[in-house]
C-alpha cells in the first residue's frame, strides 16, 4: 500500500502543507514552521522505506527496472488530424535518480532548520518553501516530459520569490536575473519538447487505438514490437497514433514516427546540423543553465549572495542536481546520439567550468560569491564525468551530485553562521575566528578540506572517478583528450589555493574583525544539529562508497551501453 | 570482469595485526580529540601506551615476514559500473621495517613531547595531530593499492598541514602550513595522472595486480599495448612514472618542489623530527621503492638527475643559514636527494637503506636541536629575555651546560657527514658507489652526462661536512652570545634524553653492519632486495653492469667521500672555530656576499616561483573575475536592458500607435454614425450593426 503510492506521498504531502500554510490564520502563524518540520520528517520516514526496499538490480546483468512507479492518465486529447495527446501522471525512480531523491528529502529538512529563525512573514516563507519542496521531489521523479517540465517551471515560482522578497540588498536584480536565465533555459527546454511530443508514440496506447490489443489488458512485448515495425512501414494512419510524453517511449529510437522532426535521419538538417543534434544541444544548453556551466553560470553568483542562508542551501545542494540530472535523463538518454557526438564539447565546458569556477573562486573577496564560484567548479567535474561516457566517470558524476549536495549545503550553512553574527561576507574583514570560535572552526576546516577533495570525505571518491573516467574515455577515438583529464586535475590545486588561502586569512592570524563590536558566539546546539548530520554523511560517503554505489551502478551500467550503443547507431546515414 | 583473480585474498592473523597496528595511533587521535581539555594529559600519556603497544606489534611481526613471506589480505572496497576497486594490506619486509621505524620515532616524539608541549595551549590537539599523522604514515606504508596510497599519502599532507599551522595564530606559521599542502598538491596531480594512466591500461590500481599487468604488457611500434587489448603511446609509460615521481617530488621536497620544506620548520619541532625529516618526506622514497619495477629507464635517469640536483641545491642552501632548524631542514632535502640519487641508479635497496639511517640520526639531529632550543627557552622565560631562541648568532659554547645534547649532536653530525663507524657512512657510501658505477655503465653507451650525478653526489659530501661542523662550532663552541652569562641554562629533562640517547644509538655503524667500513656487510641489505623491473623496454643485464662497476669503484668511492668531509670541516672549522674573524664579521652581519645570499635564499626559488607562478595565477584569477563582470555579465545586463527597452518600445507603439488607431477607428465610427444617421433617421439597430461591422472591417486590416 504504502509501496504503491510512496512517491505520490512524497509529493503531495508538502503541496497540501503548502496550501494548508497558506490559509493558516493569522493567530497560527508561527506554527508554519512546525508544520515545515513535521512534513520534511514525515518525508525522512518515507525514503526510509524506500531506501530499505529499493531493489538495485543484480550485479553486471544490466537488471535494473523502474521502481515505486505509478502511472495515471492525466491528459488526453483527440487532436483529431494530428493524432491523440497522451500525457501521464507518471511516476518512478532507478538508480539515476534514487540517490537525488534520498539527497533532497534530507537537504530539505536541513533547509528548515536552517529556516528556524526566520521571523519576517513567516506564513508566507514557510507556504513558498514546502511548495518549493514538492516540486524539487517532483522533478526528480517525474518519467513524463510534460509533468517534468511542470514541476521544472513550477520550481522557478517559489525560488523567485524566496529570494525576492527575503533575499539581501540586491535581491531584486539576483532574482530577476535567476528568472530571466532559467526562463530562457526552459524556452529551448520547451521546443524540444514539442518537437519530440510531435516525433513519439506511445506504442501501447497506440496498439489499443489500432485493435491490436483492448483497453485495460497490458499489452505484450509481441504487440509493441508489432506496432513499432507498422509505424516504421507507415502502416498506421496519423490519426490513429497515440503520441507521448512519456520519457521512457521517448528513449527508444522505434517509437519515432518516421520522417518525424525528432526521427533518427541524420539527414535532415536544422539550422545547419541534423535535427536531433540540435534538439540535444538545445536540452543541453537549458539544462546548463541549472547546473550551471560556464559562460551561462552568471546568475548563480549573484543568486546565492542574496538569498538567505537556507534558500542558497537548497539551490547549492539541490536545485542545481536538477540541471545535470536533466541532462542525464532526458539529453544523454533521448538523445544519445548528441551526447556521442558533442562529447569533447560537454567535456570541455566541464573542464572549463572546473577551472574558470575555481579562478574566480580565487580572486572572490566575499565568502559567499566564493563558496558560490566552487560550486560551479564543483558541479564541472559532474559534466566532466557524464561527457566521459565510461562507468566509472558516469558514477563519478552522480556521485559527485550527491556529494556536493552535502557539501555545498554544509558550505552555505558556514556562511550563514558567520553572517548571523557579524552581519558581514567580507573575508578581509575577519581574521583569526578560530580563536573567538573553535568549534565553528573545526566544521569550517573539515568541510573546506571535505570540498577539496581530500580522501575520507565523500568528494574525493566523486572526483577521483570522474578522472578515472575522464582519462579512460579518451581510449575510445574521438572522445575526450587526455589533456582535459590532465587540466581537471588543475582544479584540485586551485581548490586547495582557494580554500587554503581563505582559512588563513579568516580564521587564522590574530583575531581582528572589523566594522563589528558585538559578541561572537560559538555554534548554538541548532547550528550543530545541522552539521553534524551532513559531517557524518560526507565522512560515510567517503569511506564507505558502496552505499551509494551499489544502488546506482546497474543503472549506470545500463546507460552507458544504451548511450555507446544508441549514439553510434543513430549517427549512422542510413 | 578482468582477469586478475583472486580479488579477494583472506585475512591472515599477521594482517589483522597490522590492522591493530592502524588503529592504535588512530584510537589515540580519536581519544585526544573527544576528551575534554581536563584530561588532556592522561590522554597524552596514554597515546604514548598506544604507541608502545603499536611498536611492540610492529617489531613482533618485522620478525615474521623477515623470513621472507609477505602477507597479503585484499578485499573488494566497491564498484564503480563494472569494475571492482580492491584494498588490502601488503605487510613486507621493507614494509614492516618503516612501520617499526614510524612507531618508534613516533613513540620516541610522543614521550619527548610530553616535557617539550607541556605548557602549550594546543597540547590536546597537538597529540590529536600526532595520532593522525602516524594513522595515515603507517596506511602509506601498509597499504597494497595505489589509490589507498593516495588516500593516505593525502592524509599525511593534511596532518603536516595542522601540525606546521600548530601555532596558527602567527602569520608565518598559517602561511607555511598553507604553502606545504599546496605544494604537496602540486605533486598529488601527477599522481593522479600517474595512476589515471595505469587505470586506463590496466583497469586496476592493486600493485600486485599491476606488477603482473605491467610484466604481460608489450612494445610494439612504439606502441604500449596490455595483455587487455589497451593501446596508448610509448610515452605515456614514461609520462606515467613521471607523474607517479612527481608525487613523489612533492612530498619528499624534492627540485623543484622543495620549498615547502624550510617553510615547514614553523611546526614545533618534534614535529620537524617525525614529519619533516624521519618519515613523512620519506614516504616519497618509499613509494618509489613500491612502484619500482613500473618504471622505465628514461624515469629512472629523471630521478637520478633530479635527486643529484636536489641534493646539490640542498646542501648549498644549508651553508648559510642562521635559523638552527633550517639547517637541518635543508639538510633533509639534500639527503633525501641522495635517496633519489639510489632510485634513479637502480639501487633502490641502497635508497632504503639510506632512508633507514638517515630517518633516525635525522630524528636525533632534530630532537637535539629541540632541547637547544627548550633550554633557551626556558632560559629567555626566566629571565624575561627576549631572543630568537633558533638563531644560531645567538647560541654559542652550549658544550659545558648541555654535554649530553652536545654528544648526541656529535655523533648525529658525524653520522649525517658519512664518517667512518657511524650508519650514514654505510648509507652514504652505497649510494655513491652506485651513482659511479651507473655513471660508468651509462657514459660506455654514450650518455657522458650521466656523470653530472657522482660529479654533484661528491660536491655535496663536501658541502654537507662543511654546514654541520659550521653548525656544531656556531652552537656548542666559543662564547655564549645571547646574554652576558649562560646561568639559567641547563640540560634538558630525562625525558628529552631518552629518546636523544636511543635515537644516536641507532646511528652508530655496528648496528647496521658488523663491518662498519663495508655496507656490504650490512644485514640491512640482505633482507631487502631490489626488485627486478618488469616494464617493458627494460634491459635488465644492465643492472648487474652498474652492480659490478659499483663494486669495483667501492674501496676508491670510500677514500674519496672520507678525503671530501675532511675538507670541507676543516674548510668549516678554518672558519667558523672560536675567535676567528670571520666569525666575528659573520656575526656582525658583514660577512653576505652574492653567494651566501644565494644560498641563504633557497636560490631565490621562492622569489622565482612567486613571479612565475603565484603573480600569474593571480593575474589569470583576477582577469577571470573581470572576464566574469566585464564580459558575461555586461552581455547578460545589456540583454535585459535590450529586452526592458524593447518592452518599452511596445509600450509606447501600444499606448500611441494601437490605442491611436483604436481611438481613431472609434472616432471614425462615430462619424460615420453620424453620417449615417443622417439618412437612417435614427433606425437604432442598423446603426449598431453598421459600427460593429466598421470595427471588425478595421480590426482585421489591422491584424
Amino acid at each position: 500500500m504504502l509501496q504503491d503510492h510512496l512517491l505520490s506521498y512524497l509529493i503531495f504531502l508538502p503541496l497540501f502543507a503548502a496550501l494548508g500554510v497558506a490559509v493558516l490564520p493569522k493567530k497560527l502563524h508561527s506554527y508554519s514552521r512546525q508544520i515545515a518540520l513535521a512534513v520534511s520528517i514525515l518525508q525522512l520516514i518515507l525514503i526510509a522505506f524506500l531506501y530499505l526496499n529499493f531493489d538495485a538490480g543484480q550485479k553486471d546483468y544490466l537488471t535494473t527496472s523502474f521502481q515505486f512507479t505509478e502511472r495515471v492518465n492525466w491528459i488526453t486529447l483527440d487532436l483529431q488530424g494530428l493524432g491523440k495527446l497522451s500525457a501521464e501522471y507518471f511516476v518512478g525512480i532507478d538508480g539515476l535518480n534514487v540517490t537525488l531523491v534520498l539527497l533532497s528529502v534530507l537537504i530539505l529538512l536541513i533547509g528548515v532548520i536552517a529556516s528556524w529563525n526566520i521571523q519576517d512573514r513567516v506564513k508566507g516563507y514557510f507556504s513558498l518553501y514546502l511548495l518549493l519542496n514538492a516540486s524539487i521531489i517532483g522533478c526528480f521523479v517525474a518519467l513524463d516530459f510534460l509533468l517534468f517540465y511542470l514541476f521544472f517551471e513550477f520550481m522557478l515560482l517559489p525560488m523567485y520569490f524566496l529570494i525576492g522578497l527575503w533575499g539581501g540588498a540586491r535581491r531584486e536584480y539576483a532574482s530577476i536575473k535567476f528568472f530571466l536565465y532559467t526562463l530562457l533555459g526552459s524556452m529551448l527546454i520547451l521546443v524540444v519538447m514539442i518537437g519530440l511530443y510531435l516525433s513519439v508514440i506511445d506504442p501501447a496506447a497506440t496498439a489499443v487505438q489500432i485493435g491490436l490489443s483492448n483497453a485495460g489488458t497490458p499489452v505484450s512485448m509481441e504487440v509493441i514490437a508489432k506496432v513499432q515495425e507498422m509505424l516504421k512501414a507507415g502502416a498506421i494512419p496519423e490519426a490513429q497514433l497515440v503520441k507521448t510524453f512519456n520519457l521512457i517511449y521517448m528513449t527508444d529510437t522505434a517509437n519515432l514516427i518516421p520522417a518525424s522532426v525528432m526521427d533518427t535521419d541524420v539527414t535532415r538538417l536544422l539550422m545547419g546540423s541534423p535535427a536531433r543534434l540540435v534538439a540535444f544541444l538545445f536540452l543541453f544548453v537549458g539544462f546548463a543553465i541549472k547546473v550551471p556551466v560556464v559562460p551561462v553560470h552568471t546568475w548563480l553568483p549573484d543568486a546565492h549572495v542574496e538569498a538567505p542562508t537556507p534558500i542558497s542551501v537548497i539551490l547549492a545542494g539541490i536545485l542545481l542536481k536538477i540541471g545535470a540530472y536533466g541532462l542525464l535523463r532526458i539529453a544523454f538518454l533521448i538523445f544519445p546520439d548528441g551526447a556521442f557526438h558533442y562529447s569533447w564539447w560537454l567535456g570541455f565546458f566541464g573542464v572549463l567550468s572546473i577551472l574558470y569556477g575555481a579562478l574566480n573562486a580565487l580572486s572572490s573577496k566575499d565568502l559567499k560569491r566564493l563558496i558560490a564560484y566552487s560550486s560551479i567548479s564543483h558541479m564541472g567535474f559532474v559534466l566532466l564525468g557524464m561527457a566521459s561516457l565510461t562507468a566509472e566517470g558516469v558514477s563519478g558524476a552522480v556521485y559527485q551530485m550527491v556529494s556536493h549536495g552535502v557539501i555545498s549545503a554544509a558550505l552555505f550553512l558556514i556562511v550563514g553562521v558567520l553572517y548571523d553574527r557579524t552581519h558581514d561576507r567580507m573575508i578581509e574583514n575577519h581574521s583569526g575566528l578560530i580563536s573567538k570560535m573553535p568549534q565553528y572552526g573545526v566544521v569550517v576546516v573539515i568541510f573546506f578540506f571535505a570540498s577539496m577533495g581530500l580522501p575520507g570525505f565523500s568528494g574525493f571518491i566523486a572526483e577521483i572517478l570522474v578522472l578515472l573516467g575522464a582519462f579512460s574515455a579518451s581510449g575510445y577515438p574521438g572522445m575526450l583528450p587526455k589533456w582535459m583529464a590532465m587540466l581537471a586535475t588543475l582544479g584540485l590545486i586551485l581548490s586547495a589555493a582557494y580554500y587554503l588561502w581563505t582559512i588563513q586569512r579568516m580564521f587564522f592570524g590574530q583575531f581582528h574583525i572589523k566594522k563589528y563590536q558585538g559578541v561572537l558566539n560559538d555554534l548554538t546546539s541548532r547550528e550543530i544539529l545541522m552539521f553534524v548530520p551532513l559531517i557524518l554523511l560526507a565522512l560515510l560517503l567517503g569511506i564507505i562508497p558502496a552505499s551509494i554505489l551499489d544502488m546506482i551502478n546497474e543503472s549506470v551500467n545500463l546507460f552507458v551501453v544504451t548511450i555507446l550503443e544508441q549514439g553510434e547507431q543513430n549517427l549512422q546515414i542510413p | 570482469m578482468l582477469a586478475y583473480s583472486p580479488l579477494y585474498l583472506p585475512w591472515t592473523s599477521v594482517t589483522l595485526l597490522s590492522v591493530v597496528i592502524l588503529v592504535l595511533p588512530f584510537t589515540s587521535f580519536l581519544l585526544n580529540t573527544l576528551v575534554t581539555n581536563r584530561y588532556a594529559r592522561q590522554a597524552s600519556i596514554a597515546s604514548c601506551f598506544f604507541m608502545v603497544l603499536s611498536s611492540f606489534i610492529s617489531v613482533v611481526i618485522l620478525l615474521d615476514v623477515m623470513k621472507g613471506v609477505p602477507h597479503h589480505s585484499r578485499f573488494i572496497w566497491f564498484s564503480a559500473g563494472t569494475i571492482d576497486f580492491t584494498a588490502g594490506l601488503l605487510a613486507g619486509t621493507a614494509a614492516m621495517l618503516l612501520t617499526v621505524t614510524v612507531n618508534v620515532v613516533s613513540l620516541l616524539v610522543h614521550l619527548y613531547s610530553l616535557v617539550y608541549m607541556r605548557d602549550d595551549e594546543g597540547y590536546k590537539r597537538y597529540y590529536s595531530f600526532l595520532g593522525l599523522f602516524t594513522f595515515s604514515m603507517l596506511g602509506i606504508v601498509l597499504a597494497d593499492n595505489l589509490l589507498i596510497i593516495f588516500m593516505f599519502w593525502e592524509l599525511v599532507g593534511l596532518s603536516s598541514y595542522l601540525l606546521i599551522g600548530h601555532w596558527y595564530t602567527k602569520e608565518a606559521a598559517a602561511r607555511a602550513a598553507r604553502k606545504a599542502f599546496i605544494v604537496n598538491r602540486i605533486g598529488d596531480a601527477g599522481f593522479i595522472i600517474g595512476m589515471s594512466v595505469l587505470w586506463m591500461q590496466f583497469q586496476t590500481l592493486d600493485i600486485e595486480m599491476l606488477k603482473v599487468a605491467m610484466g604481460q604488457s608489450y612494445v610494439n611500434d612504439g606502441l604500449w599495448i596490455t595483455g587487455l587489448g589497451h593501446t596508448l603511446e610509448l610515452k605515456w609509460l614514461t609520462l606515467m612514472g613521471l607523474g607517479l615521481f612527481l608525487g613523489a617530488v612533492g612530498k619528499s621536497a624534492q627540485f623543484p618542489l622543495q620549498v615547502w620544506l624550510p617553510d615547514a620548520m614553523e611546526g614545533p619541532t618534534p614535529v620537524s623530527a617525525l614529519i619533516h625529516a624521519a618519515t613523512m618526506v620519506a614516504a616519497g622514497v618509499f613509494f618509489m621503492g613500491r612502484v619500482f619495477v613500473l618504471l622505465n629507464v628514461e624515469v629512472l635517469s629523471v630521478i637520478a638527475i633530479i635527486g643529484s640536483i636536489t641534493a646539490f641545491m640542498g646542501a648549498v642552501a644549508a651553508l648559510a643559514q642562521h635559523d638552527i632548524k633550517k639547517v637541518l631542514a635543508y639538510s633533509t632535502i639534500s639527503q633525501l636527494g641522495y635517496m633519489f640519487i639510489g632510485v634513479g641508479t637502480g639501487a633502490m635497496d641502497l635508497a632504503l637503506f639510506h632512508l633507514f639511517t638517515h630517518a633516525f640520526f635525522k630524528a636525533a639531529l632534530f630532537l637535539a636541536a629541540g632541547s637547544v632550543i627548550f633550554g633557551l627557552h626556558e632560559l629567555a622565560h626566566q629571565k624575561k629575555l627576549s631572543f630568537d631562541t633558533q638563531d644560531m648568532r645567538n647560541m654559542g659554547g652550549l658544550r659545558s651546560k648541555m654535554p649530553l645534547t652536545f654528544a648526541i649532536y656529535s655523533i648525529s653530525t658525524l653520522a649525517l657527514m658519512g664518517v667512518p663507524m657511524f650508519s650514514g657512512f654505510l648509507s652514504k657510501d652505497a649510494l655513491l658507489s652506485a651513482s659511479v658505477g651507473w655513471a660508468m655503465t651509462l657514459s660506455e653507451s654514450g650518455m657522458v652526462w650521466s656523470y653530472i650525478v657522482p660529479i654533484l653526489a661528491f660536491l655535496t659530501v663536501a658541502l654537507t661536512a662543511f654546514y654541520m661542523i659550521r653548525q656544531v662550532l656556531l652552537v656548542f663552541f666559543g662564547r655564549f652570545r645571547a646574554a652576558e652569562k649562560m646561568e639559567g641554562i641547563m640540560e634538558s629533562p630525562m625525558l628529552i634524553k631518552v629518546p636523544l640517547i636511543i635515537l644516536a644509538v641507532m646511528s652508530i655503524g655496528f648496528v647496521w653492519s658488523l663491518n662498519p667500513f663495508d655496507y656490504n656487510t650490512s644485514w640491512f641489505l640482505d633482507v631487502i632486495s631490489v626488485p627486478d623491473m618488469v616494464t617493458p623496454g627494460v634491459d635488465l643485464a644492465i643492472k648487474f653492469e652498474i652492480v659490478k662497476a659499483s663494486g669495483q669503484y667501492h674501496i676508491l668511492v670510500s677514500v674519496a667521500s672520507v678525503l671530501l668531509v675532511i675538507l670541507g670541516g676543516a674548510l668549516a672549522w678554518y672558519r667558523f672555530k672560536p675567535n676567528t674573524s670571520y666569525l666575528a664579521e659573520y656575526l656582525s652581519d658583514k660577512a653576505s656576499s652574492p653567494m651566501s645570499r644565494l644560498s641563504l635564499n633557497n636560490w631565490y626559488l621562492d622569489e622565482a616561483y612567486q613571479r612565475v607562478i603565484v603573480l600569474p595565477v593571480n593575474l589569470i584569477s583576477r582577469s577571470a573575475s573581470r572576464v566574469e563582470t566585464n564580459v558575461i555579465d555586461r552581455a547578460v545586463n545589456v540583454v535585459g536592458i535590450v529586452n526592458v527597452l524593447i518592452a518599452y518600445i511596445i509600450g509606447w507603439l501600444d499606448r500611441n500607435i494601437i490605442d491611436g488607431i483604436i481611438n481613431f477607428s472609434v472616432f471614425f465610427v462615430d462619424k460615420v454614425g453620424v453620417i449615417a444617421k443622417s439618412f437612417q433617421r435614427g433606425k437604432i439597430h442598423g446603426y449598431i450593426i453598421l459600427s460593429v461591422l466598421c470595427i471588425l472591417l478595421i480590426i482585421l486590416l489591422i491584424l
